[in-house]
């Protein structure tokens, strides 16, 4: 394997940016605090899906009172974006959801399936995370479907097609501090079962701790990629990285080839510094099938969003390449 | 210093095209920041790319801010020639250094 070294003059300097299969784009970061027009604390993460030419990120923001909220942004580029005054979704004042979203709605992910743009998102409360899902099509209204989850569990990711008839998504439920990534069925996107584990964190490597699916997954010739996030626990706390892992189309819980190390480690100021620093999570990511290019989007330090590319076929090199040749 | 002398003088320098870097601008005296990023500058003049909504009008006196996400943040004044246009949700902001301006008043 080539190692990837990039040398690049911004800001008139040179910056070695790393080993990293994922490009940053050098504009980075995409949104920070100051452009989001109405008053909240930080920015974490965003979905992501590009509609009609547009591209629509779905931001996770603090409000002041410490609940997070989501807001829209849009761009025509891919990179710059412009954020909606007001936010387009908050905890809900309805039940059975405001019970479960007392604390916030987090980590959302869009995924466009029959035709119709569904959030799956963790509702926060005293009782813990749990998943519910969402509908909409014009991203400035969502329809609750339905809480789909207990607690404790989150990052869930619906897959954009069925598969042998069922909807199928990925989700992380809990067991103490770790976690492992699943995936589970329904008929109907209410009811899930056939609940399997997909991997588990690895002893000896950077997603030690837990793991969780992070973008929807995107389908290919090979099987379904999926970018997931990796913790490891630190003496200075955790590191959130990225890794990629291929999945057999038929059976996502069968795992065809897992990168031994992260496509995206936090390097950068803006990923090293922040609310919560040495953090890189993506709940989002676009492949453009006429370049082969996938964007992904990601949270930096839980401060601000970033975007960094690869290539499709570099991302599934990664998935297959021996360990020893790293 | 406004005649044809002086135009081929902001000819000859020397031009970085750095599309991508971030900056945060500001009115005067107006502590609400937006963001913008650089398409091109020079060692007196700079334009970048900024949400329409929030446009600065040309004669406005603002503060530009480069390096605004990194730890030493780096601030000049300017003062805007004209916008134009970017694409559905961004405008380009053309804006000569303040200390230039003044520089040209003193000569």
């Amino acid at each position: 394997m080539s190692v990837m070294i990039d040398d690049r003059v911004t800001s008139g300097k040179t910056r070695l940016v790393g080993r990293d299969v994922i490009h940053r784009w050098e504009g980075n970061p995409i949104i920070t605090l100051e452009d989001i027009p109405f008053s909240c604390n930080t920015v974490f993460n965003a979905a992501a899906v590009k509609c009609q030419g547009h591209y629509i990120l779905l931001i996770r923001v603090e409000d002041k009172r410490g609940r997070s909220i989501f807001a829209l942004a849009r761009s025509e580029d891919g990179y710059r974006f412009v954020v909606n005054p007001d936010p387009c979704m908050v905890p809900s004042t309805e039940e059975p959801f405001a019970t479960y979203e007392a604390c916030g709605i987090e980590d959302p992910r869009i995924t466009e399936t029959d035709g119709t743009y569904y959030v799956m998102y963790t509702a926060y409360s005293r009782y813990g995370p749990r998943l519910a899902l969402a509908k909409t099509d014009d991203f400035q209204t969502y329809e609750r479907i339905a809480l789909i989850s207990e607690p404790v569990n989150k990052d869930g990711a619906l897959f954009p097609r069925k598969i042998n008839g069922r909807y199928v998504r990925f989700d992380r439920p809990n067991v103490g501090s770790t976690g492992n990534i699943w995936v589970s069925y329904s008929d109907d996107l209410i009811n899930w079962g056939g609940s399997e584990v997909v991997m588990s964190t690895r002893t000896d490597h950077w997603d030690r701790s837990r793991i969780g699916a992070s973008a929807p997954p995107i389908e290919t010739e090979q099987g379904w990629l999926e970018i997931y996030h990796g913790v490891k626990e630190a003496a200075a706390g955790p590191i959130y990285r990225l890794g990629v892992v291929m999945l057999d189309l038929e059976n996502p819980a069968h795992v065809l080839g897992r990168a031994a190390i992260p496509i995206l480690t936090p390097r950068e100021y803006y990923e090293r510094v922040g609310d919560i620093g040495n953090v890189v999570f993506s709940c989002g990511a676009i492949y453009e099938e006429q370049t082969r290019q996938v964007k992904m989007y990601y949270g930096a330090a839980d401060t601000c969003i970033c975007v960094g590319t690869a290539k499709l076929d570099a991302l599934i090199e990664r998935c297959f390449e021996e360990e020893d040749a790293l | 210093m406004n005649g044809p002398e002086h135009q081929q003088d902001r000819r000859s320098e020397t031009r970085q095209s750095t599309p991508t870097e971030r900056l945060a601008w500001a009115r005067e005296n107006d502590k609400q920041t937006s963001t913008g990023w650089v398409s091109n500058i020079a060692t007196r003049s700079v334009a970048f790319v900024t949400p329409t909504r929030s446009l600065p009008s040309p004669g406005e006196a603002i503060e530009l801010t480069f390096g605004s996400s990194g730890p030493s943040p780096q601030h000049r004044e300017f003062r805007v020639v004209r916008a134009a246009p970017y694409d559905e949700f961004f405008s380009v902001v053309g804006c000569e250094s303040a200390e230039s301006q003044e520089q040209l008043q003193l000569d």
